[in-house]
């Protein structure tokens, strides 16, 4: 067989280098983690490794890259006449087992930027914090999982901007979270619900209006549904989330299963600003 | 006693990882191969019937999760046969050809040849962990071998 280049020698020389290779370290730790956590029931890895590795790179070059999202800039409104506020899309990754898609928002163009730059940083911690959780899910092996996070402009009246960011969780079901914040751009304040009255008697006064509104919902229309068990509605948090809508009036909003069952949504109730008229700060911002 | 069973797993670890390399030629990919195998070692021992074959099981649990791997890959898709072409224009002996060519080894040639001459493993013990007949892997080898362009009688594969 004069085709023939080789003798199992020349294979046996292929062999010894092949059995120097080394396994990296980490195997051996991810085998016995796996090992002795088989009780943690594990639901799976289907989770192609170039792709976690792929998402990470992703991640961190889109955190620091900042130029390289102007092409994804999908909106530009003008909030309160002068600033921008920009999303863009942070991270998205649809596989089999699991979909994410994490946006950040930007503000620029606010006055001396002390505001803007705590928010955006605000932002983008938010980001890295929700990716990172997910991606822990995902290593632990959670499947059918998916994460969207996104902020939208809720209110602009001239006066009070509000951001929306709204998390949704999904898993077996899925779960609704807001977070707003509500700036008056021109004098780059930000606005706390407590900082817009004069005391502290506003949690109970919103807290009594929204019980009122409630009770007045469920007996004009049976498919409003709040809880009536131990998880139904008492009071309102001193930081409750809120925005000011374009009315210039205040709106408390409630995440997803708070105080509703699930199928109601996330719920808010407009208060009427003649309810807070003996407890507001000024007229400046709700009237 | 019975729950140390996958130490022994963890003993061999090097093999395996070395044969998930081979087929996925980088490194996150085949960690990736030993995650999934592991996970579906623990999730199945409870039904192996025969516990001192443990190795051959895991072997063929790691066979089989690289295959699946490769298929779910297109990026990856192997080479269905050696370019005949490119050796003939190389014909000197080289190590490196040589190596380049198991590296290129179709899956199931591939598999054989690591088995039986890198980790030195016995036909019928090979033969164990792919389900097959002794002589089925001998045809294998023997063809594999050619492919490799090396020197071999068919008994003495």
């Amino acid at each position: 067989m004069s085709n023939n280049l080789y003798s199992k020698k020349d294979l046996e020389v292929i062999a010894r280098e092949w059995r120097h290779a080394k396994a990296p370290e980490k195997l051996e730790r991810m085998m016995i983690d796996m090992a002795t956590q088989k009780q943690k029931k594990f639901t799976g890895f289907r989770i192609a490794g170039t792709s976690v590795a792929a998402v990470a790179l992703a991640f961190v070059l889109g955190l620091n890259v900042s130029s390289a999202f102007a092409a994804t800039m999908r909106n530009i409104p003008l909030i309160g006449s002068a600033a921008k506020f920009l999303t863009f899309r942070e991270y998205e990754k649809k596989t089999d087992t699991y979909a994410v898609q994490i946006d950040t928002a930007k503000i620029s163009g606010m006055g001396n930027g002390a505001l803007e730059t705590a928010l955006n940083e605000k932002y983008m911690e938010q980001s890295k914090r929700l990716y990172n959780e997910f991606m822990s899910k995902i290593k632990a092996g959670d499947e059918n999982i998916g994460l969207f996070s996104n902020y939208t402009v809720k209110a602009d009246n001239g006066v009070t901007v509000s951001i929306e960011n709204a998390v949704t969780e999904t898993a077996a079901s899925g779960y609704e979270k807001l977070a707003y914040d509500t700036l008056d751009v021109k004098n780059e304040r930000y606005i706390t619900l407590k900082s817009l009255f004069v005391d502290d008697s506003y949690i109970d006064v919103i807290s009594k209006n929204i019980s009122e509104q409630i009770s007045a919902q469920m007996s004009a229309d049976a498919a409003k549904v709040y809880f009536t068990n131990e998880n139904k509605f008492k009071a309102i948090s001193g930081d409750q989330a809120f925005y000011i809508n374009n009315d210039n009036k205040l709106v408390v909003a409630f995440d997803e299963y708070a105080i509703a069952p699930g199928y109601m949504g996330t719920v808010e109730f407009m208060i009427p600003t003649e309810a807070l008229r003996n407890i507001l700060v000024s007229g400046e911002y709700i009237h | 006693m019975d729950n140390q069973w996958y130490l022994a797993i963890i003993a061999e670890k090097e093999r395996f990882y070395r044969l998930a390399y081979s087929y996925v030629k980088n490194e996150q990919d085949a960690l990736d191969i030993m995650q999934e195998s592991m996970y579906k070692a623990l999730k199945q021992y409870g039904r192996l019937r025969e516990k001192d074959v443990v190795i051959t099981w895991f072997y063929r649990i790691v066979i089989n999760t690289s295959l699946n791997f490769l298929k779910k890959n297109a990026k990856n898709i192997y080479i269905e046969d050696i370019d005949q072409e490119s050796i003939a224009a190389h014909p000197r002996k080289n190590y490196f050809e040589l190596r380049q060519a198991v590296n290129e080894l179709p899956f199931q040639y591939k598999t054989v040849i690591i088995l039986r001459y890198f980790e030195d493993m016995k036909i019928s013990d090979i033969a164990g962990i792919l389900g097959e007949n002794v002589n089925t892997v001998k045809t294998r080898l023997y063809t594999a071998l050619k492919k490799l362009r090396v020197e071999i009688s068919e008994e003495d594969v």
